[in-house]
């Protein structure tokens, strides 16, 4: 597999989702919470069109991708009826090579905002970060 | 007793992992990628078998965080504000996530905590942090 360096700042979106009562429910049955009116802190990773979408640009397959890292950082809570605005972007690319191998570890961040009462409101960001496996 | 720096997030063991939770797991947060799903292409990857989503175990990693400074009334008013998390080895069927941590950083307006999920032999699969911040 090429080298993505050049890749990097690539952007995609922005894209929009619908925040429903339905999803929230079923993400903490999904991950056996007890909670269920509540969004739960990785219910962000509903999101991830922009990353699957920018795989896609870059030339690999989702199969291949191992997820090594993932940060989030709030600003407001996500709320059932929320019209969620986000934008994905490749931030980083850090190449490990070996004798036989070559490894990329691709950084995407996604910046979330949901308008409310006609304002624009940040709810926060994410960071994720993805090992592609067997690109030799 | 009271809690300070240190003071343990208590170890908790969660339901073993099954292929329906995988399954309801990956409707619920729209990540399909087959690894978690299809025996056939987590084997063509390199895999023993389908193997658990990352984020699966980091949601419960984040729900046990949430439940600890939900149930200390020193921590009213504390809000998530940065939720981290880092995967060190896969989570395969019928494994049982043990979810707990400890206190790292506390202060009158902070709480840092940092966690870990291990499998049933006590392998670390999942590490973890998650920053709490008072806002009221």
């Amino acid at each position: 597999m090429l080298s993505l360096k050049n890749e990097v700042g690539k952007e995609v979106g922005p894209y929009y989702d619908e925040v429903t009562a339905e999803r929230i429910v079923n993400f903490c049955r999904a991950i056996g919470s007890s909670n269920d009116h509540e969004a739960p802190p990785t219910f962000l990773t509903i999101f991830r069109k922009g990353e699957f979408e920018l795989f896609q640009k870059l030339g690999f397959d989702l199969s291949q991708v191992l997820h090594t890292e993932q940060e989030y950082e709030y600003e407001s809570s996500i709320l059932a009826g929320d019209r969620v605005e986000f934008v994905t972007s490749l931030t980083h690319v850090l190449e490990k090579k070996g004798s036989r191998s070559f490894m990329q570890f691709l950084t995407f961040e996604t910046e979330f905002r949901v308008e409310r009462n006609s304002l624009r409101i940040r709810l926060g960001k994410s960071k994720t970060t993805i090992v592609i496996r067997g690109s030799t | 007793m009271k809690i300070r720096a240190g003071s343990e997030v208590e170890f908790k063991t969660l339901n073993p992992i099954t292929r329906e939770q995988l399954r309801e797991y990956a409707q619920a947060s729209g990540d399909f990628n087959p690894i978690h799903l299809d025996d056939d292409v987590a084997k063509k990857v390199g895999l023993p078998g389908v193997i658990a989503h990352g984020m699966l175990v980091a949601a419960q990693m984040a729900e046990r965080a949430k439940e600890f400074v939900k149930s200390e009334a020193t921590f009213d008013g504390f809000q998530l504000v940065k939720f981290q998390s880092r995967f060190k080895a896969m989570t395969h069927l019928g494994d049982t996530p043990v979810v707990g941590g400890m206190v790292k950083e506390l202060s009158e307006q902070e709480l840092l905590l940092e966690l870990q999920s291990r499998n049933q032999r006590g392998e670390l699969t999942t590490q973890g942090t998650a920053r709490f911040r008072k806002t009221k």
